[in-house]
């Protein structure tokens, strides 16, 4: 697999959110706006790319046995990080999206691309690898939160689309409304996926909903073979 | 035996070396985000105080137990040459819909609501988050404990609720009650310190810089 493909493959074919299923306690929690979900996601990217980094760095370091507790180290300092700054420099965002900083740390999509892929690949593969996958976080993130504030408050970013006549449909910002977007939105776009394989004549590459294969903590021992 | 040691070496390694970048990073973002704590709560004191003071207000402070023994922090404005202009001080009610919410309430002297600012609250968006919409809030403005019925309309009250959100105005309501019956309570004490603050701070307050003067919302409400 080439490396643009590395960076490329986060944001279409194995997108976190819409592909893999993955971290869905933000998904669901923040996307009540465009804003909290762009925050959440620039937030987790930049986790995913600085743990990325250090982790594909001290791969050859670290044992095998204490490699998770190692894992979270290095995830939580980041995350951390983040809290602290975004606290000082962001203190609205910060506000807004509260505790679900701090729960960063136990993303599934952080700690499932330390195990599977930055532990296993050098620097240059992992940073794109980061990148990939937080921009695919993120570009998720924002399309349903979006979708959420402009269904259910008539706005867009915080500006007024829909001017005053519009009655909002409050359930869209509600926890149903998470639901309800994120489900109708793996539903299109598993059928658009099925077009395109019909298409092209090759398998269809679904969302996993119900496949435990991409879950880092499921492999006690990690396979001898990189999963790519 | 010596593999069990590489793995303590390799962890408290990583371990000491992520709490020294953490104590960095934190010492480094002290300042700013003591700032922009500061920030929030000026903004807070700006728009429900009386206009008129020259002074910080979140820095003029007075603390003064209610009946049950609890300190309270009072914000004091005061104009340039020490006289008092109003207070502002922050209240709770426990019975929101998502639960506590808190609210600073901004007094004249006499106990006249000059506006209130909801700080922070867990209720259910676009229902009980009107409480933030500024037309919610100047239902309070000018009230007083004695001019009120301190209950929302449906309950004969003098104060609005919305459709499908009868408990966070409600809870609001309550919070700003409690925050004058506190305020009547103590009220000849507050005084009494924040004078002394006054003649106290003679000199801070003439040396005051123009740019604490309100200007924006506070002048307009």
């Amino acid at each position: 697999m080439g490396a643009l493909q590395e960076f490329t493959k986060g944001i279409w074919r194995e997108n976190p959110v819409f592909k893999l299923v993955l971290g869905m306690c933000p998904v669901l929690a923040v996307t009540t706006s465009g804003i909290n979900g762009l925050g959440m996601g620039l937030a987790s990217t930049f986790v995913l790319l600085g743990s990325n980094m250090v982790i594909s760095l001290l791969r050859k370091l670290i044992p095998k046995k204490v490699r998770i507790p190692a894992f979270i180290v290095v995830i939580a300092s980041f995350v951390t990080i983040v809290d602290l700054v975004m606290d000082g420099f962001f203190h609205d965002l910060h506000k807004s999206l509260g505790l679900f900083i701090p729960l960063i740390v136990v993303n599934c999509i952080i700690l499932g691309r330390a195990e599977a892929f930055a532990s296993r690949h050098p620097l240059r593969l992992a940073i794109l690898d980061g990148l990939g996958m937080g921009f695919g976080f993120t570009l998720a993130l924002v399309v349903l939160g979006v979708t959420r504030e402009f269904l259910g408050a008539g706005t867009v970013f915080e500006q007024n689309v829909l001017g005053e006549g519009y009655t909002p449909f409050l359930l869209m910002i509600l926890p149903p409304g998470a639901f309800l977007a994120l489900g109708i939105y793996l539903g299109l776009l598993n059928k658009l996926e099925m077009w395109l394989a019909a298409r092209s004549g090759r398998a269809p590459r679904l969302a996993q909903l119900a496949d435990c294969r991409t879950c880092a903590l499921c492999h006690i021992e990690p396979p001898e073979q990189p999963v790519d | 035996m010596k593999d069990l040691l590489r793995l303590i070496l390799v962890l408290t390694i990583i371990c000491a070396v992520s709490a020294g970048l953490l104590a960095l990073v934190e010492s480094l973002t002290a300042d700013a985000r003591a700032q922009a704590k500061r920030a929030e709560m000026l903004r807070a004191i700006q728009s429900v105080m009386p206009i008129g003071y020259a002074n910080e207000p979140d820095r003029s402070i007075v603390s003064v137990n209610d009946a049950a023994g609890n300190p309270h922090k009072i914000f004091v404005g005061l104009k340039a040459d020490g006289q008092v202009t109003g207070f502002a001080f922050q209240s709770a009610d426990p019975k929101g819909y998502g639960g506590e919410i808190q609210l600073m309430i901004g007094l004249t002297a006499d106990g006249v609501i000059t506006g209130i600012e909801i700080l922070q609250h867990k209720e259910t968006p676009g229902l009980g988050t009107k409480i933030q919409d500024p037309e919610f809030r100047q239902a309070f403005e000018g009230k007083t404990l004695d001019n009120s019925a301190w209950k929302v309309q449906k309950e004969g009250g003098s104060f609005p609720q919305f459709a499908g959100a009868t408990i966070s105005p409600r809870a609001v309501v309550n919070a700003v009650q409690r925050g004058l019956e506190f305020y009547r309570s103590a009220q000849d004490q507050i005084r009494a310190k924040a004078a002394a603050l006054s003649t106290a701070g003679d000199s801070t307050a003439a040396d005051s810089e123009p740019a604490a003067v309100p200007t924006g919302p506070a002048g307009e409400e």
